[in-house]
């Protein structure tokens, strides 16, 4: 799980992203969800997107909303 | 429209819903929805309360439930209208009565006999298309569409797509799209809600784990991933749902075609079968004029008013066969000598009194009729009688028979998370070792949570525990379950009995005992217009027979006919003797007795109604006793109360009182006047007072009353109206007090049987109740393996202790054992196991306390041959080896929970005595003021809620010489209360100050010990 720095969003959609310098753009959101965590750690609430790239990556992009703070949290091979 | 949730569920899902449906629907009608369906798991339970909310907020209550399809999965049923209502109670019931309880299930052929005329949703991830497109079963799912379409027009399916936002949620709506337009269905969306707010999921994932067995940390299937199925607004679910709009428009055109069901306009009332040609009224008639001839005799022309009042209010409101039925009941308990009493505010009535449902003449007492019916107030009414607990259920079993099964059954009650339980189930799932949650349940002081939390400095017990910021949280999650309903039980006594079959108006289920109840409580039941009959149990009753019985065998004896001005049962009750005495045994109630000093038939009422929470808080108990003793002046507020309140000096003590000083000052009729003190009652505004103090101080004023006069009446009934007691249940039991005090006074070995036959019942355990049965000079012989019987029996003169009361041993062993003695008698521990294996389990035990000592007091080595290797090859019997006392002793408490060769503390008198300490008796002689010191046994430590608010405990002292109360300060509380509750030793030694109520504790310290 790597925060990410830069994330373009429309209709608090992601679009785009920076990744390892790279800018990905996202061509289709395949799934999307919200996770609690462990809330009586205190832990937030995630919301995720399943995404794919425009060069056929996928990738799993989740958001705190508490924080503003988007972060990689999964890509697939 | 603005907006529909048609799937939710409330705390009645047990354990699956973490509101209550008021709040569900306070949510809905803040948000703008306008039409919410209660869906919950299997019941419709919280379906009062809920269409009673909508209504008031304006929103369309829809009724339905969620149930389990055999193993296929989830549907949601949802009922269109009022003449569909039973199909879902039809459907409810079945799934509940043909399968194991706690897990009901719906059949095809039960949806097949009843679902055709609901509507179906498919439900969320547990629905029963989801599950088997996650499951990947393209044959299962075209089953299951298949069976559907067998039960349900295509009109009444709908597939449901939820706001929940899970992984996957995609890919299983397109399915699901798939499916419903092969199929012809529609789908709607739903919330698939399980509490009101998005900041309650906590308590529902705590609910989850509890439900499972499971703590907070581990992980496991079952438990939501997020916290989405909250009541959302509807303008997420237009957010969500932008790109399928006709989603949204099937959802409310769906609200749209539903209507809420009409369930309370129906009354269901018992059928009593009359003989041809007469109708109820006129039976009703015959039969109360034949019962008051029975009761008047000579004086019958002065009550011939107000039966006659009292009819035409019964046969106006149409319960007339009620209270035929009723009356059945009692003649066929006293046909079958079953001893019982009418209690309550039934005893208001001359009717109750003239039919035999209740000894109390009201028209002697002159209790006011409309504190029990009034056409005023045309609410059900509620007629409670007390049955000898062995023989309740005959009652209504011949209940059953005699109206049918379809037509009679049980009410619900709902056990809902109290304090402890709250804490306990919380603290386990928080991680809490089971022993630390026990200890801590134990020693909260009977104070609601929250305010628990504000004052947790102030409480010894828990300040002593090191996690407390841990303990804190736990708490706090308690808080928030505390009330919710955890299960369904059945109500002590209520029974329901319709003309109608129940079916059209609730679903039935097993109880945990095995009793078929509906689905709602006793509050929910008269909002139905279903009428109830409460059967109780009572204990003392069982006693009383017992007692009567042994009495019987060797002299005269009838125990209706105790005299009932017998000054040596006064004399006890002075004397505070009252120990085992019903209703007047509780510390409290003796030290009333000290200071009321009663001698008449009266005081006893008025003690009964004294020592309550309300009065005591009032402040009543003073004023009334200082009067009653002749110490203070009686005084009248207005000369037209002395009539009303002579009886009790001048002080409000009954309800029937206030009813009767708003008629005859104010000039309410009596039953508006009742309706009034209901109103007092249950106000909780200052406002709301305000408001009905003038209307009272209006119509006084108009009645001549001054002004002042009519405030300062105002302020007293408001005062008592809402804790005052009501007298004709206070007189119903003044007899049953009466009369067992006579018998403790003049019985007492054939009454100490009885109670201890009976228990549990009264205030004190066993232990204490043979303590005073030796003070009595009643011998207690122990258990003997030839010579006991399964229960307490008389012996020699005294008392022999029975069999049943080994823990653990239940009433069948206990017989077994004495059904499989041989004549002379069993030979030792292999004779028993051989002849009644079943009691194998219970063997040691017997040795341990004592059962074999009869043939030989050598417990070790009977242990030893039943233990070792020569089981079932007795060796000779060995040394005379005796266990020590104190040995014999803890083995009694250990086994048995009481001292039945001696009270504990006998044991170690002489050490007691040698360290300088008093017996209890010698304390009780010592002068008030003086300081005493003791090593007891303590029982019952509370902390009643006192007028200042402050905590003060109280808690008994026993030993082998009888019982003192102790009281310990707030101050006293700080530094020694954790030694009371919790995880605590029961002998204490004590110091303190010789008060007339026992003693004041200055110092306290668990024995022995370095005190």
């Amino acid at each position: 799980m790597k925060p990410l720095q830069a994330v373009w969003v429309k209709n608090r959609v992601p679009e785009k992203f920076v990744w390892k310098d790279q800018l990905v753009v996202i061509q289709r959101v395949l799934d999307y969800w919200r996770d609690i965590g462990e809330w009586w750690h205190n832990e937030p609430e995630l919301w995720f997107w399943r995404v794919q790239s425009n060069q056929q990556g996928v990738y799993e992009l989740a958001w705190d909303p508490s924080k503003n703070q988007w972060w990689l949290y999964y890509i697939y091979d | 429209m603005s907006g529909a949730h048609l799937h939710v569920h409330s705390a009645f899902s047990f354990l699956e819903g973490a509101s209550m449906p008021k709040r569900l629907v306070q949510e809905a009608a803040a948000q703008g929805i306008d039409t919410v369906a209660l869906t919950d798991s299997h019941r419709v339970s919280g379906l009062v309360t809920f269409l009673q909310e909508c209504h008031r907020h304006g929103i369309k209550g829809i009724v339905g439930a969620e149930v389990q399809v055999e193993s296929e999965g989830r549907l949601v049923l949802l009922v269109p209208d009022t003449k569909s209502y039973p199909a879902l109670t039809g459907l409810l019931t079945q799934a509940h009565l043909t399968h194991p309880r706690g897990e009901p299930r719906v059949s095809w052929n039960s949806l097949q006999r009843w679902g055709g005329s609901l509507v179906a949703l498919t439900g969320d991830r547990d629905g029963i298309l989801s599950r088997a497109m996650m499951q990947r079963s393209p044959e299962r799912l075209y089953r299951i569409i298949q069976r559907l379409h067998g039960v349900f027009d295509p009109r009444q399916v709908f597939v449901e797509l939820t706001t929940s936002l899970l992984p996957g949620d995609r890919r299983l709506f397109a399915n699901l799209r798939n499916v419903a337009e092969q199929q012809h269905w529609g789908m709607v969306a739903t919330g698939a809600v399980h509490y009101a707010r998005k900041e309650d999921f906590g308590l529902l994932d705590l609910m989850t784990c509890i439900q499972q067995g499971r703590q907070i940390e581990e992980v496991f299937g079952g438990r939501r991933l997020n916290a989405e199925n909250y009541l959302k607004p509807w303008s997420h679910f237009q957010q969500l749902f932008s790109a399928w709009p006709e989603v949204l428009a099937n959802t409310l055109a769906l609200a749209d075609r539903l209507s809420t069901p009409d369930i309370f306009q129906r009354r269901f009332r018992p059928l009593f079968q009359t003989p041809p040609d007469i109708t109820a009224d006129e039976l009703l008639h015959q039969k109360v004029f034949k019962g008051a001839r029975w009761r008047y005799g000579v004086k019958l022309p002065q009550v011939h008013t107000r039966i006659h009042r009292e009819l035409s209010v019964i046969q106006d409101l149409g319960f007339s066969d009620y209270f035929l039925v009723v009356s059945d009941a009692a003649d066929f308990a006293r046909q079958q000598h079953i001893r019982f009493s009418g209690r309550g505010s039934a005893a208001d009535s001359v009717v109750a009194y003239c039919l035999g449902i209740t000894d109390v003449d009201a028209w002697h007492r002159n209790l006011l009729f409309e504190r029990f019916m009034s056409r005023e107030r045309q609410e059900m009414p509620d007629i409670d009688i007390d049955f000898d607990a062995r023989r309740r259920d005959e009652v209504e079993a011949y209940i059953r028979t005699r109206y049918g099964s379809e037509h009679v059954a049980r009410v619900a009650t709902y056990q809902t998370y109290r304090q402890r339980l709250a804490v306990r189930e919380i603290g386990k799932v928080m991680g809490f070792p089971r022993g630390e949650l026990d200890a801590l349940a134990k020693s909260l002081p009977e104070i609601p949570l929250q305010k628990l939390l504000e004052r947790w400095q102030e409480i010894p017990e828990l300040r002593q525990y090191p996690e407390s910021e841990r303990l804190k949280g736990v708490l706090t999650w308690a808080i928030s379950i505390e009330g919710m309903p955890r299960h369904i039980g059945t109500h002590l006594g209520g029974v329901v009995i319709s003309k109608e079959p129940l079916a059209l108006v609730s679903p039935r289920q097993l109880s945990p005992k095995g009793v078929e109840i509906l689905q709602f409580d006793k509050r929910d039941i008269e909002d139905l217009g279903i009428v109830k009959l409460d059967l109780l149990s009572l204990r003392t009753f069982s006693a009383i027979e017992m007692a009567s019985c042994h009495i019987s065998q060797t002299q005269p004896f009838e125990y209706d006919q105790i005299p009932l001005n017998d000054s040596a049962t006064f004399e006890r009750l002075r004397r505070r003797d009252s120990i085992g005495v019903f209703q007047l045994e509780s510390p409290a109630q003796r030290a009333l007795a000290g200071r009321l000093e009663p001698s008449t038939w009266e005081d006893i009422v008025a003690s009964l109604a004294l020592i309550r929470p309300g009065p005591i808080k009032g402040n009543m108990v003073d004023p009334y006793v200082e009067r009653r003793r002749g110490r203070e002046p009686v005084t009248y507020l207005h000369p037209s109360l002395e009539p009303i309140l002579s009886r009790t000096y001048g002080v409000v003590l009954f309800q029937e009182q206030v009813i009767a000083i708003a008629s005859v000052l104010a000039g309410f009729t009596p039953g508006e006047a009742d309706l009034l003190r209901r109103v007092m009652t249950h106000a909780r505004s200052t406002q709301e007072m305000e408001e009905l103090g003038c209307r009272f101080r209006e119509k006084a004023i108009d009645r001549g009353v001054s002004k002042e006069v009519a405030d300062q009446v105002f302020q007293q009934i408001v005062g008592y109206a809402s804790y005052g007691f009501n007298e004709a249940h206070a007189a119903a039991f003044a007899e049953t007090t009466y009369r067992t005090a006579y018998l403790l006074e003049h019985y007492p070995r054939q009454y100490f049987l009885g109670l201890l036959n009976a228990e549990p019942l009264g205030y004190y355990p066993i232990d204490v109740l043979l303590v005073e049965a030796r003070r009595r000079g009643i011998v207690i012989y122990p258990l003997d393996i030839n010579r006991s019987g399964a229960a307490m029996e008389e012996c020699d003169g005294g008392l022999l202790v029975g069999f049943g009361y080994l823990k653990g041993m239940g009433q069948d062993v206990a017989e077994a054992l004495v059904n499989g003695r041989p004549v002379h008698g069993y030979q030792d521990p292999q004779d028993v196991i051989e002849r009644v294996p079943r009691a194998r389990p219970y063997i040691e035990m017997l040795i341990e306390v004592g059962a074999f000592d009869g043939m030989n007091t050598d417990r070790e080595g009977l242990l030893y041959d039943v233990q070792g290797p020569n089981s079932l090859h007795l060796t000779a019997a060995r040394a005379n080896r005796i266990w020590a006392q104190a040995e014999v002793v803890a083995a009694d408490y250990r086994w048995l929970g009481f001292g039945q060769h001696q009270q504990w503390m006998k044991v170690w008198r002489p050490q007691v005595t040698q360290a300088g300490f008093l017996s209890i008796a010698q304390i009780e002689s010592t002068a008030l003021g003086k300081p005493v010191r003791t090593v007891a046994f303590f029982y019952r430590p509370h902390r009643p809620p006192t007028r200042s608010g402050r905590l003060v405990v109280f808690f008994s002292l026993v030993d082998e010489t009888g019982v003192l109360e102790a009281r310990l300060s707030t101050q006293g509380y700080q530094r020694f209360g954790h030694l009371l509750f919790g995880k605590v030793r029961r002998v204490v030694a004590v110091s303190g100050i010789r008060e007339a109520q026992g003693i004041r504790v200055t110092a306290l310290a668990p024995w022995p010990s370095s005190y």
